[in-house]
């Protein structure tokens, strides 16, 4: 339903769906790991500067389960240091929606963060300023604008305080996806759905390349932009990813869910509406559980069918921070554990990783995020 | 005479079964009056009155009719209230002075435009120019999806948790004979059956169970379950097994009128899946034009409802199915064309049969298109060619007839196989004989896992044996298929999503479930079933990477039923 929007001749068929399309080449200056968002964009940012890249698929190039149960890019985040890097995000969506193909049907619906205590209520205030110092337009509003910004919730027990961002945007994840693994190819990379690395080549400590269907790819870097994949090379190599596991369950609904207004977060519940009228819902507890608190607060979710129903595997990093930058080993550099909200920091950690890649200067926002300390410092120093 | 149509009252007695033709019944439908006969269904009432088309598809505005029985067909639903939601129109019985309407048409008001307009045109010229046509196409399914027609404020749905020794589902032959082993070896059995029938297919073939036909043994059967205290849930669908071996069943209760839905949440010892088999379609320009129905579907109207499916049949087959229904058809005085198996030199006992019997057939051959009225509702001719040949042995053969019947094979409806876990699958079939062996054996396991000794004997079925799969001559249809061919050959009728959809969207880089998601495939309602084969074996075909992932369960669940699990899970 969503390839029906497209007219064929701006779209072209790409190069890594041909069937006979090559094998990977003998080296690379950099193998990005992920099919995903992440690795797409990061794919396009290092071939964007000049180097010669691989991406490494594991499936299709279609988003992770993460990127998928929340399809949301917004600037404001719980964690300071998150909104330090994503600040800007929904307005590079934008500038990206007008040009990648297909089109990531990205729609500024403004996302309400529900404050269903007075204790959330405080913290969302301290969020909101946050936000406003890094001139995010976020801030709290009333619970009868809820009601209003978001009708159903109004005729749920969606009644309280909440955090609204309104320039928060909903897109549609597998476009985005695709568009960005499309740009990254007509950047220069080289992209293989489908290649699973079956294991990380070491030389002493340091990585040197992948070990691809028994074969050795060179490369001067291995980005790791998947956290399953990463979960899998690292963890099963004996390396340590110190990243926290959190189960959820996404659904996805038909189309002809009832309009939202804006993409909704209450409590660990996430639910919005993509353009094509189908909503998706993620949380905790399973299926059952999890319709059953959509319709407490928006009762007319009730006669949506359900399409799909997906686990959902979220990896944070232990002290609840992101991992951006080069790892502890040599030649491997990290993008993983966003938690959450994958899909926002992704055009900025792809933009930061290209450039330290590339040997450029380091951005100081990016500081929280450097995967080289280990746990136990990252532990004490939480607790100090 | 032309199209759908009741048989003469002179025809052979045993096409019929179901109808009284002595006792009309009247009724509304849509505000127009509409005469059945008792035993009809709304979905046989309508054909019978000469309506060939339920509707028109959502994407792409194009009139469609009767493709499918039961919940398979995307486009033959009937609400049977003002409020009720839509059920299958093979499902809803006719009772004196019953209103029905049809759901709120799914196209789109431009969509319907286009289609209009476009086939006004067709009929001049042959068909528009490809790039208009392509154009129009392209501005019709640029539009909204319209929202499916489904009620807006839902009742919560009530929900029962329940428990019993084994549960079958499906009230086929197999699961019948599963049933009655269990419920001999003192077990309490629960049956559910989606169909407000039991039997499944048994009506659809010859042969004999224990010396008696095929229903009326499934009846009998049915009888001495309810006697000796087992329950069977007709209109009950199971939707899905999870870990714990708990079956989810929506189940709108038994009589020709279905009740409201409610959820049922079983807990068997042990769980016996006789879901049966389920017929596939092929792969051809214009698969989804009104008259084009498949063979078990045509068999099931001749034989119950004596309704013929037209004047001038066309059968294209892959298989035996094609056959049998060819002699039916014959048998009832239907005109039979041409019957084109795909297959070589097929040497069964019904292909025998069937010339014996002097059916005008032909081997190795396509049907690769059809052609429509101008208004496209209906088939006029149908073009068929050689399997193999190339240049003037390929040359089309045109055939003049107003039906085409279609068989791919039988493939086993394995929706439910997945989180099945630890149940008893009855694999066997599609055969008489081996699906009622296989449901016995299954029984005789369920007890045996629960610590029951059957003394009963297998019941002692047998059926003329059908040639088994032949998957080449299913191919044949892909290796056939145009690229301009390919632009309506169908793999999702509800969806509307086509055979060059689907090449197109993998040539993009579009793989893995983003495939299915990017062509919604299965989002009418059927679900994706009707042609179910066909969408897997396309994007198999086609997709570089790892198959896309076609959950197609046997009914959706809302977000309201799964709800109601919840509250019953905390109760």
């Amino acid at each position: 339903m969503i390839g029906s929007l497209f007219p064929a001749r701006a779209f072209p068929p790409s190069a890594f769906a041909a069937r006979d399309r090559p094998r990977p080449a003998n080296g690379y200056d950099v193998i990005v790991i992920g099919g995903g968002a992440l690795a797409s964009a990061l794919a396009r940012a290092c071939a964007g500067n000049g180097a010669a890249v691989a991406m490494l698929a594991p499936d299709a190039i279609e988003p992770t389960p993460a990127e998928r149960a929340w399809p949301v890019v917004r600037a404001a985040h719980p964690d300071a240091g998150r909104i330090a890097i994503q600040a800007d995000a929904p307005q590079r969506l934008a500038k990206l929606a007008r040009w990648l193909t297909p089109s990531p049907m990205a729609e500024r619906t403004g996302c309400l963060t529900l404050g269903l205590d007075e204790d959330r209520v405080r913290t969302l205030g301290v969020e909101s300023g946050h936000a406003k110092a890094h001139g995010v337009e976020a801030w709290m509003v009333p619970a009868r604008e809820v009601a209003a910004l978001a009708p159903p919730l109004g005729r749920g027990r969606g009644f309280a305080p909440a955090q609204h961002e309104a320039g928060a945007m909903v897109v549609e994840a597998d476009c985005l996806t695709l568009g960005l693994a499309r740009a990254a190819e007509e950047a220069g990379a080289a992209i293989f759905p489908g290649a699973r690395v079956d294991a990380l080549a070491r030389d002493g400590q340091a990585v040197i390349g992948v070990e691809l269907g028994g074969r050795f790819v060179r490369a001067g870097a291995v980005a790791l932009a998947d956290d399953a994949s990463a979960i899998r090379l690292v963890r099963e190599g004996r390396g340590r990813l110190s990243l926290r596991r959190e189960e959820r369950t996404a659904l996805t609904t038909g189309a002809g869910a009832p309009e939202l207004g804006a993409a909704v977060i209450a409590g660990d519940l996430t639910l919005a509406r993509g353009a094509t009228g189908a909503a998706t819902l993620s949380g905790p507890h399973g299926a059952d559980a999890l319709a059953a608190r959509a319709i407490a607060l928006a009762p007319e979710l009730a006669a949506l069918e359900v399409a799909s129903e997906q686990p959902v595997t979220l990896w944070t990093g232990v002290d609840g921070h992101a991992q951006i930058g080069p790892a502890d080993i040599d030649g491997l550099w990290l993008a993983l554990g966003f938690g959450r909200d994958a899909l926002s920091p992704v055009f900025a950690a792809a933009e930061h990783l290209a450039a330290a890649l590339g040997g450029g200067r380091d951005d100081p926002a990016f500081a929280p995020f450097a995967p080289t300390r280990r746990a136990a410092p990252r532990l004490s120093e939480m607790a100090s | 005479m032309s199209g759908f149509h009741r048989l003469p009252a002179t025809a052979p007695a045993r096409f019929g079964t179901e109808i009284d033709r002595t006792e009309p019944v009247g009724g509304r439908y849509d505000g127009r009056p509409l005469v059945g006969l008792y035993g009809d269904t709304l979905a046989s009432a309508l054909l019978a009155s000469g309506s060939a088309a339920f509707g028109r598809s959502a994407l792409l505005g194009r009139p469609r009719g009767l493709f499918a029985l039961g919940a398979d067909d995307p486009h033959a639903w009937a609400r049977a209230e003002a409020d009720a939601d839509p059920v299958p129109a093979d499902f809803l019985g006719l009772t004196e002075g019953f209103v029905a309407r049809a759901p709120a048409d799914d196209a789109s008001p431009l969509a319907r435009l286009f289609e209009r307009r476009s086939s006004a045109a067709a009929g001049a010229s042959g068909r528009l120019p490809p790039l208009g046509r392509r154009l129009a196409a392209r501005l019709a399914r640029r539009l909204p999806l319209p929202a499916i027609d489904r009620p807006f404020d839902a009742a919560a749905t009530p929900a029962t948790r329940e428990s019993c020794d084994v549960l079958v589902v499906g009230a086929g032959l197999a699961g019948l004979a599963a049933a009655s082993a269990a419920a001999a070896a003192g077990l309490r059995v629960v049956v559910v059956e989606a169909a407000p029938r039991v039997g499944g297919a048994a009506d659809l073939y010859d042969g004999a169970v224990d010396g008696r036909p095929p229903l009326a043994w499934a009846r009998d059967r049915a009888a001495g379950l309810v006697d000796r205290g087992a329950e069977i849930a007709l209109r009950a669908v199971a939707v899905a097994v999870d870990a714990s071996g708990a079956v989810t069943v929506l189940d709108r209760g038994p009589g020709p009128r279905p009740g409201p839905l409610r959820l049922r949440l079983i807990e068997p010892r042990a769980l016996v899946i006789a879901a049966g088999w389920r017929e596939r379609g092929l792969l051809f320009a214009g698969n989804d034009r009104p008259g084009v129905i498949l063979a078990g579907a045509a068999r099931a109207l001749l034989r119950r409802y004596a309704v013929a499916p037209g004047a001038r049949v066309v059968i294209a087959t892959a298989g035996d199915e094609g056959h049998r229904t060819a002699i039916d058809l014959r048998e009832a005085g239907v005109a039979v064309e041409m019957t084109v198996d795909a297959r070589e030199s097929p040497d069964t006992p019904m292909v025998n049969l069937a010339k014996a019997l002097g059916a005008p057939m032909s081997f190795a051959s396509v049907v690769d298109g059809v052609e429509t009225s101008s208004a496209g509702d209906r088939i006029v001719s149908v073009t068929a060619r050689n399997r193999f040949g190339d240049g003037v042995a390929a040359a089309p053969r045109r055939l003049f007839a107003d039906a085409l019947v279609v068989s791919g094979g039988l493939a086993p409806r394995d929706e439910l196989w997945g989180g099945a876990g630890d149940a008893i699958v009855v694999t066997d079939g599609p055969d008489m004989a081996e699906a009622v062996a296989g449901g016995h054996a299954a029984g005789v396991e369920a007890a045996r896992r629960l610590g029951a000794a059957v003394d009963r004997p297998a019941p002692n079925a047998s059926g003329a044996a059908d040639a088994p799969d032949d998957a080449a001559a299913r191919a044949a249809y892909r290796e056939r298929l145009t690229p301009d061919g390919a632009r309506t050959a169908f793999v999702d009728l509800g969806a509307d999503v086509t055979a060059a959809d689907v090449a197109e969207a993998a040539a993009r880089g579009v793989g893995g479930g983003a495939l299915a998601r990017w062509l919604g495939l299965g989002r009418g309602r059927d679900g994706g079933r009707a042609l179910r084969s066909l969408a897997i074996d396309e994007t198999a075909a086609l997709s570089a990477s790892t198959t896309a992932d076609l959950a197609t369960p046997p009914a959706r669940l809302t977000l309201g039923a799964l709800a109601a699990r919840a509250a019953l899970a905390e109760s």
